[in-house]
C-alpha cells in the first residue's frame, strides 16, 4: 500500500529532525496504530503518508515514500485542524460535501437522511454549525469525512478528541463495517487506544522521541496562593438554559469535576465563570482557564516571549521553540504550566486530559494535586469521570 | 444546545439595504448622513438583532480601538495632501508642512466610514445568515463555488480569530494597554490566519481535484468576458472616452450582471432553501440594487474637495435624493417584519 524507505524529515525553521531513517512497509487490508510520546513525529508521519505530494506538511524530506494506491482513495483526517465548514446549516454542509464527491442531485436527500439516521443526528439538520459545541463539531467533522465517500485507506489523527463514549461507539461501529465491506485500511493515532482494540486488530508502529519538548516547570518553594472566601455561584445568567439550574461552590483547596456528554454545556459553564459572557460576580482576583484548544491561547511566536512577564523565570529551557511547532499535547501542557506560574486561586482546565499521552497525564495529575494543597480551587471538565484521586465533587450535567 | 429554526425571510435584500447606507455615507461626504447611518445601525442592533449573552454591544468593543482611529486621523489629515484651503503650516528646519481643510474633512469622513463598516460587519456576523447568500456551482464553475463560499467562510474565520483572541485574554487574565492590544491582536490574527489558510490550501486542492461533474463547456468560457470588459473599461479611463467613462462602465456592469445571472441560473444549485422570496423582497432587492448602482456611477468628480461648510451643513439635495432617503428609512420598518 505505502512503503517508506529511510525517511528523514525536518520542519522549516527547525534544527531538529522529527523523523530519522524511518523505514516501513504498510500492507493492504491491515490496520496500523502509530504509537509514541508527544513530539515523536506521529502526526508528521501521518501527513507524509496521507498525501503523495506531501502537501499537508512543509519542510525538508529525504528518503522515499512510495504510494501504491491513488490519492483520491486516501483520506486524511486531523482532529486538530481548522474547522472547514463552508455553510452555517448542517444540512447544507452534507449537501455540499456530497455534491463535491459526485453524488447525483436526485439521490442526495436520501443519502443525507441515511447518514444522519445512522449516526443519530437527524435532529441536527436545521441546527447551525456555530451553535455546536466543540465535541459536536468534532463528531460532525468526522462523519462528513468518513461517511460521504469510500476510501481504501483512512489516516485518522486523534479522531476521538473531545468525543463522548456514545459518539465514539457510533464511529467505531461504522469504521468496522466499512473495513469489512470494502477492505478499508486504517492508520490511527490516538493516545487512548483501548476503545479501538475492541473493534480492530492493529499492527503497532512505535516512534521514539528525539530531544523533543518535555514538561519542565515545577512549583517554586516560595509559591503561594492568596486565600479567598468560600462562595456559591449560580448560572442563572448563563446563555444556555440547560445549565441555568446548576450551581457550584468555590472554596480553597478543592478539586471539582464537571462531567457531561457532548453539547451539555461544560465549556459554557467554564466560560461563564471566567466572565466571558456577563460578569459572574465572583470574588476571586486571580482566575485562569486552560481552553480545550490551547493553541489559540498563544499570543507570541516563541515560548520565551510568553513567559517574559513572569517573575523568577530567567531561563525558559525551550525559549526559542515556536509554539506552532509544538504538538497538540505539548501546547496544552506548556500553557498549563504558564497558567500555574501566575499562582491562580481558581484554575479551570477544560478537557485537559483529552488527547494527552500517559507520561504527560501523570505529570499533570501531580501538579494539580500540588496546586490543591497550596490552596487553589481547580475545576476539571470531561466527557467521563476521571479515575483520579483527590476529586472532591463531581457535577454531572 | 438548542435546536434553532431559521426564519424564512431572504437575507440578500437586507444585506443590500445595509450596503445602501455605506454607499450613501461614502458618496455623500456629509456629517448629517453619517449620523443618520449610525442611528439606523444603532436602531438595527437594538430592535432587530436578537440580544444574547454571547454578544456585547458594538460600542463596547469599538471604544477599545480609539488609538487606531487617532493614528488613522493623523495619517489622513497630516499626510494626505488633498485640498486647497490651508488650515495651518508647520515649519521645522527649513521644511514646511501644510494641513488642508479638505484633508481634515477627508479624515473625519473616512474614520466614520470605518466605524460604519465595522458596525455593518458586526451586524452581519451576529445575524448568522450570511450562509443564505452562499451557493453551489458545479462543473468547471466549481472554482467559483470554492472562491465565493470560501471567501465568506474566510471572513467568518477572521471574526473567529478575534473572538479567540478576546477569549485568550480572559482565560490568561492578561492586562494589555490599548496600544498593546492592537499590536498583539494584529500579530496574533496574522499568524493564526496564515496558519489556517496554509492548512486549508491542500484541502481545497483535493476538493478541486476530486470534482466529478459533467458540464457543457460553453458557460465557463463565456463568463471570462465579464472581467475582460471591466479591464478594457479601466484602460479607457482618462483617454478619449473619459467623459463617457461612467456611462460605459455602467453599461458594462449591467451587461456583466445579466450575463452572470444567466450563467448562474444555468449552473446554480441552491442548497436547502429555508427562505421564500415574496414580491416585497423582490421589489426591495431591485430597488436597493438600482439605488447602489445609481450612487456608485454618478459620484461627483470633486469628491476629495469637500470643505467644512459643505461637510457640516445639511445639503440642498434635489427632490429625488430626499425621496430616496425617505424610501430607505421606510424600508427599515419593512425589514423588521417577522423579527420583532
Amino acid at each position: 500500500m505505502i512503503e517508506c524507505k529511510q525517511v528523514d524529515f525536518r520542519y522549516r525553521r527547525s534544527q531538529k529532525k522529527i523523523l530519522s531513517q524511518f523505514s516501513f512497509h504498510f500492507e493492504e487490508a491491515k490496520h496500523y496504530y502509530i504509537k509514541g510520546e508527544h513530539g515523536a513525529g506521529k502526526s508528521t508521519l501521518m501527513k507524509l503518508l496521507a498525501s503523495q505530494q506531501f502537501s499537508f506538511v512543509e519542510g525538508e524530506m529525504q528518503g522515499d515514500i512510495l504510494h501504491f494506491i491513488p490519492q483520491p482513495r486516501i483520506l486524511f483526517f486531523d482532529a486538530r485542524d481548522v474547522e472547514l465548514f463552508f455553510y452555517e446549516k448542517i444540512y447544507d454542509e452534507f449537501y455540499y460535501i456530497l455534491r463535491c464527491v459526485g453524488y447525483p442531485r436526485n439521490n442526495i436527500e436520501t443519502q443525507i437522511a441515511l447518514i444522519m439516521s445512522y449516526f443519530q443526528i437527524e435532529s441536527w439538520s436545521h441546527r447551525l454549525v456555530s451553535d455546536l459545541s466543540m465535541g459536536e463539531k468534532q463528531y460532525l467533522k468526522l462523519i462528513l469525512a468518513i461517511a460521504t465517500k469510500q476510501y481504501q485507506l483512512m489516516c485518522l489523527d486523534e479522531p476521538f478528541l473531545h468525543l463522548d463514549d456514545v459518539h465514539k461507539h457510533f464511529i467505531l461501529q461504522y469504521l468496522e463495517q466499512i473495513s469489512q465491506d470494502f477492505d478499508t485500511s486504517l492508520i490511527v493515532i490516538d493516545h487512548q487506544i483501548q476503545a479501538w482494540e475492541q473493534y480492530f486488530h492493529f499492527e503497532t508502529i512505535e516512534l521514539t522521541t528525539q530531544d523533543a519538548y518535555q514538561p519542565w516547570f515545577t512549583l517554586p518553594e516560595n509559591y503561594q496562593i492568596n486565600s479567598f472566601p468560600e462562595q456559591k455561584v449560580d448560572f442563572i445568567k448563563a446563555p444556555l438554559p440547560a445549565i441555568q439550574e446548576q450551581c457550584i461552590t468555590l472554596k480553597p483547596g478543592q478539586i471539582n469535576m464537571i462531567v457531561g456528554k457532548n453539547g451539555s454545556g461544560k465549556t459554557t459553564m467554564c466560560k461563564y465563570l471566567m466572565d466571558m459572557f456577563v460578569p459572574a460576580n465572583i470574588a476571586i482576583s486571580c482566575k485562569r482557564m486552560l481552553m480545550a484548544d490551547a493553541k489559540t491561547m498563544y499570543f507570541y511566536t516563541t515560548l520565551g516571549e510568553e513567559w517574559t512577564d513572569v517573575d523568577g523565570i530567567d531561563l525558559h529551557p525551550y525559549a526559542t521553540f515556536y509554539s506552532q511547532h509544538l504538538s497538540y499535547g505539548q501546547c496544552k501542557v506548556e500553557m498549563f504550566q504558564r497558567l500555574l506560574a501566575d499562582g491562580p486561586q481558581l484554575l479551570i482546565l477544560d478537557d485537559l486530559f483529552d488527547g494527552l499521552h500517559d507520561s504527560y497525564r501523570s505529570g499533570a495529575y501531580r501538579m494539580i494535586q500540588e496546586l490543591k494543597n497550596k490552596g487553589s480551587m481547580i475545576i476539571l471538565t470531561g466527557t467521563q469521570d476521571l479515575d483520579m484521586e483527590g476529586i472532591d465533587e463531581v457535577i454531572s450535567i | 444546545m438548542e435546536n434553532k429554526q431559521i426564519d424564512s425571510h431572504p437575507f440578500l435584500p437586507r444585506l443590500l439595504f445595509l450596503l445602501c447606507f455605506i454607499v450613501l455615507a461614502f458618496t455623500s461626504v456629509q456629517l448629517f448622513v453619517h449620523f443618520w447611518v449610525l442611528a439606523i445601525f444603532a436602531l438595527y442592533e437594538k430592535y432587530i438583532l436578537p440580544m444574547n449573552a454571547f454578544r456585547k454591544p458594538y460600542w463596547h468593543g469599538l471604544l477599545r480601538y480609539f488609538p487606531f482611529f487617532c493614528v488613522l486621523f493623523v495619517l489622513y489629515a497630516g499626510f494626505l495632501q488633498v485640498g486647497q484651503t490651508p488650515v495651518f503650516t508647520i515649519s521645522l528646519r527649513g521644511y514646511s508642512w501644510t494641513v488642508f481643510q479638505e484633508s481634515l474633512v477627508f479624515a473625519v469622513h473616512y474614520i466614520l466610514l470605518f466605524v460604519e463598516i465595522f458596525w455593518l460587519s458586526y451586524l452581519i456576523l451576529h445575524e448568522k445568515k450570511i450562509d443564505q447568500i452562499q451557493c453551489f456551482f458545479h462543473g468547471s464553475l466549481f472554482l467559483l463555488t470554492l472562491n465565493w463560499n470560501g471567501s465568506i467562510q474566510q471572513s467568518k474565520q477572521l471574526f473567529a480569530v478575534k473572538q479567540n483572541f478576546d477569549q485568550a485574554i480572559h482565560a490568561r487574565g492578561v492586562q494589555f494597554s490599548r496600544t498593546q492590544t492592537i499590536i498583539t491582536l494584529f500579530a496574533y490574527s496574522m499568524r493564526h490566519m496564515l496558519i489556517k489558510i496554509n492548512r486549508q490550501i491542500p484541502v481545497f486542492r483535493q476538493m478541486w481535484k476530486s470534482k466529478t461533474f459533467f458540464s457543457p463547456k460553453w458557460p465557463e468560457r463565456w463568463i471570462w468576458i465579464v472581467p475582460i470588459f471591466f479591464f478594457t473599461a479601466a484602460f479607457l479611463k482618462g483617454s478619449f472616452a473619459s467623459e463617457l467613462y461612467l456611462k460605459v462602465q455602467l453599461l458594462i456592469f449591467v451587461l456583466g450582471v445579466s450575463m452572470f445571472y444567466f450563467i448562474a441560473v444555468y449552473q446554480y444549485e441552491k442548497m436547502s432553501s429555508p427562505h421564500t422570496w415574496t414580491l416585497l423582497d423582490m421589489l426591495l432587492f431591485c430597488f436597493f440594487t438600482a439605488w447602489i448602482c445609481y450612487r456608485v456611477f454618478t459620484v461627483s468628480s470633486d469628491f476629495y474637495m469637500v470643505t467644512w461648510f459643505d461637510f457640516v451643513f445639511v445639503p440642498m439635495w434635489p427632490v429625488h435624493m430626499w425621496g430616496a432617503w425617505l424610501l430607505l428609512s421606510g424600508s427599515f420598518f419593512m425589514l423588521k417584519r417577522g423579527q420583532m
